[in-house]
């Protein structure tokens, strides 16, 4: 199997697993007990927490785990959104799901702004013309999922702080362990395990100080409160696992997909592709338009040859993408393919998966 | 382009003679901090310190508000290095603080010529800088008396520096010198903002810390260690020394009467602080009481506690109410912990009817129905705990 898929998700790294399994049979205590098991499951998730905090450079005492990307999220926006009754709020055309479903449910209440791309990418131009005094909250992703494209989510937040009083949140899963960047200066970032070689069901949310949510699931009062329900130890043990693994080798790892991602660019050359990610875009993720075929083809085709890549965000995959729409290109929506790398790819696999996509190419009726 | 950190010094300036010890100690503080960023370089000239690092990965932001808690020092901010070439000094100013630039609606250039054989001199600098964002940013008018953005170009041997208006520091006396202080930190609210406060004033503070197992459980003593942590952030070090203090606490219920309980406890607290301070050459004791704020923090049980100590004892708080304490507490980022729910050691035993208003003749009365031994070889048995 060639799995080129990894912005939907990852395979979890060995040592992880053993560290939840670790957890599961050895380290079981629900941290809220007050015994000595409970006292011991408490240290070991303090310890989780500090790892991935110090990954996201973020203070550690600042992050809450939650169920995964969509959790946090949800959490950070309907958590701040919730007893707001006037007020505009930003955010961009092409965010993931889980944080447009959750802008839509404000649309009666609030003025809620879905600011466009430019060539891919939320400019501070466009974000400019439309803060104002009475902005409350701004979220942008920073890298987004099906085109890659890099957000300068920074320069972003510094424009927010400086022209209005408004919090601003980032959705970093896609940018998580593998771009340089501390997300400190954010007063929120979502994070999601499950992208980076952890299994699904663990994420966090960094709140900055100072920042009130109303929890969106009440309960024991887990989490400060934030994400009531019994803690997932064994999630977050393998999550600190698989970003003690990952870190000190990330910048290895960001130069080998690159080549990964150039040697991809460069064997489909005579294709005819257009090239969907920016320029400013992550290593990480390859989305390219044919534009005479039907991608659906093409993921069929290359997935009965065991390779595994998208057609563009896995979670809308059904869909005609809203991304595509935001960038300005629906026509190329039902024609693009997103090949997203992990460091455990191989340019074996790359030149391999370029030999079949194109004789996909030649052996599939073009629609167009 | 290299970035770079430019701190302004504080009260130091005015102290004449000591000028060179305060610099030099705070120069060390700084190094110190800057440690956990990477490898960087140190310097003073003129007032202004020079931090700048050998990596070029180190997270600016994260120096810059690290700096913003070290004491001593009075403004601080980022700014970009460059050759002193006027046209890459426009060049920089205009990428380097284009947000600024693009937002604010009036500024002024100030320039600060070091280098007396640049070519351009400080108002020609200011002018020439000036006419040119002009032309860049459309949105901006100048203003020189109340600007919304300051742009500073300072011109050194060798350098430029560019940057925009600094962030105002933690002030106060550099850590240390004023001395070495031992602080009672109980795990509760004011005892981390008593540290904070005379911290502020110089002091290099250690932690001492009591402890009752199994009355007291070991998250209590975790808190302790979080808010030790947090006032490392501002004293640069931490040394926690935790006494174990079950035996000496059931003595006291076991022998006195209860009403007495608490000042009587304080009383072996303090002298216990006074022996461990001896020890480590500390010259004062620092606490967090808040008068009349419990019965052991009236005048009269204040005065009994205080007739056993042997050096100083500084309340930084004594005048301060609750909800200012609780206020700084936030500020600090100490009140998150000191409100988790663990029980500390001045809870366990509280009597239900503690005297307001004891005589130290009526302590002593009780006091004597104590062992004479109660303490001795108790200075062995604390355990030091370096943050």
């Amino acid at each position: 199997m060639i799995y080129l898929d990894s912005a939907a998700t990852t395979k979890v790294l060995p040592q992880a697993a053993e560290a939840a399994v670790k957890a599961m049979c050895e380290c079981y205590g629900n941290p809220s007990s007050l015994h000595k098991e409970g006292y011991l499951a408490t240290k070991r998730l303090d310890f989780c927490r500090k790892t991935i905090a110090s990954a996201a450079g973020v203070e550690e005492s600042c992050l809450y785990f939650t169920s995964g990307g969509s959790a946090s999220n949800n959490l950070a926006i309907k958590g701040f959104l919730t007893n707001k009754r006037k007020g505009k709020v930003i955010t961009s055309a092409y965010e993931h799901p889980s944080v447009l479903e959750c802008f839509k449910l404000f649309e009666d209440k609030l003025d809620v702004v879905y600011l466009e791309p430019e060539n891919g990418i939320i400019t501070e131009e466009s974000l400019l013309k439309v803060l104002d005094k009475d902005t409350i909250f701004v979220s942008i992703m920073h890298v987004n999922n099906e085109t890659g494209a890099v957000n300068p989510i920074k320069e972003l937040c510094k424009l927010t702080k400086k022209l209005s009083p408004a919090v601003f949140h980032t959705d970093a899963v896609q940018g998580f362990l593998k771009e340089d960047i501390s997300y400190s200066f954010a007063d929120m970032a979502s994070f999601s395990g499950h992208k980076n070689h952890a299994p699904k069901g663990i994420g966090a949310l960094y709140v900055k100080k100072g920042i009130n949510l109303q929890p969106v699931i009440s309960g024991g009062g887990q989490e400060k409160g934030l994400a009531s329900g019994t803690e997932n130890l064994p999630g977050t043990e393998a999550w600190a696992e698989a970003v003690n693994i990952q870190l000190p080798e990330k910048a290895v790892h960001k130069a080998h997909v690159q080549k990964l991602k150039d040697l991809t660019r460069e064997l489909l050359s005579d294709t005819g592709f257009i090239e969907i990610s920016p320029k400013k875009s992550s290593p990480y993720v390859f989305n390219a338009v044919f534009p005479e075929y039907l991608s659906e083809n093409l993921l069929h085709y290359l997935s009965e040859r065991d390779i595994c890549v998208s057609t563009g965000s896995a979670c809308s995959s059904k869909k005609a993408s809203h991304v595509f729409k935001a960038i300005g290109m629906p026509e190329y929506s039902k024609s693009a393919l997103r090949i997203s790398y992990s460091f455990d790819n191989t340019e074996e696999e790359i030149i391999r998966f370029c030999e079949v996509l194109k004789q996909g190419l030649s052996d599939i009726i073009k629609v167009r | 382009m290299k970035e770079i950190i430019l701190i302004k010094l504080g009260e130091l300036v005015l102290k004449g003679l000591n000028r060179n010890k305060f610099e030099d100690l705070l120069l060390k503080n700084i190094r110190n901090s800057m440690r956990k960023f990477g490898t960087a370089k140190v310097k003073a000239a003129q007032s202004t310190v020079y931090v700048e690092f050998e990596e070029d990965d180190v997270d600016m932001d994260a120096v810059l508000e690290s700096c913003a808690k070290i004491f001593g020092i009075v403004t601080v901010v980022k700014a970009a290095k460059t050759d002193t070439d006027f046209e890459n000094i426009k060049e920089e100013t205009k990428s380097y603080l284009r947000m600024e630039l693009m937002t604010a609606k009036t500024f002024k250039v100030n320039a600060k010529r070091a280098d007396k054989s640049y070519p351009l001199n400080s108002p020609q600098i200011m002018a020439l800088m000036g006419e040119y964002l002009l032309d860049e940013f459309s949105n901006l008018t100048v203003d020189v008396h109340e600007p919304e953005l300051t742009v500073t170009v300072e011109v050194r041997e060798g350098f430029a520096y560019i940057h925009s208006d600094p962030i105002r520091g933690a002030g106060g006396l550099p850590c240390g010198v004023s001395g070495h202080a031992l602080l009672m930190l109980s795990g509760g609210i004011d005892s981390p903002v008593a540290g904070y406060s005379m911290a502020k004033r110089g002091l290099r503070v250690s932690s001492i810390h009591f402890e009752s197992p199994p009355y007291t459980s070991e998250r209590a003593r975790d808190k302790v260690m979080s808010l030790a942590g947090v006032l490392r952030e501002y004293c640069g070090h931490m040394d926690v020394f935790v006494v174990p203090f079950t035996e000496i606490q059931e003595k006291i219920r076991d022998c006195c009467n209860e009403d007495y309980f608490t000042v009587i406890m304080r009383r072996y607290m303090l002298r216990i602080a006074c022996a461990l301070a001896d020890k480590y050459s500390a010259k004062a004791i620092i606490t967090g009481e808040s008068l009349g704020q419990v019965a052991s923090q009236t005048m009269g049980a204040i005065a009994c506690t205080d007739a056993v100590a042997t050096m100083p004892v500084f309340r930084p708080l004594i005048g301060t109410d609750k909800q200012d304490i609780i206020n700084v507490s936030r500020k600090i980022g100490a009140y998150d912990i000191s409100v988790l729910p663990y029980e500390d050691c001045c809870t366990v035993f509280t009597p239900k009817h503690p005297k307001t208003n004891p005589s130290i003749a009526e302590i002593e009365r009780e006091e004597a129905k104590l062992p004479a031994d109660l303490i001795d070889g108790i200075i062995e048995r604390i355990e030091r705990v370096s943050i």
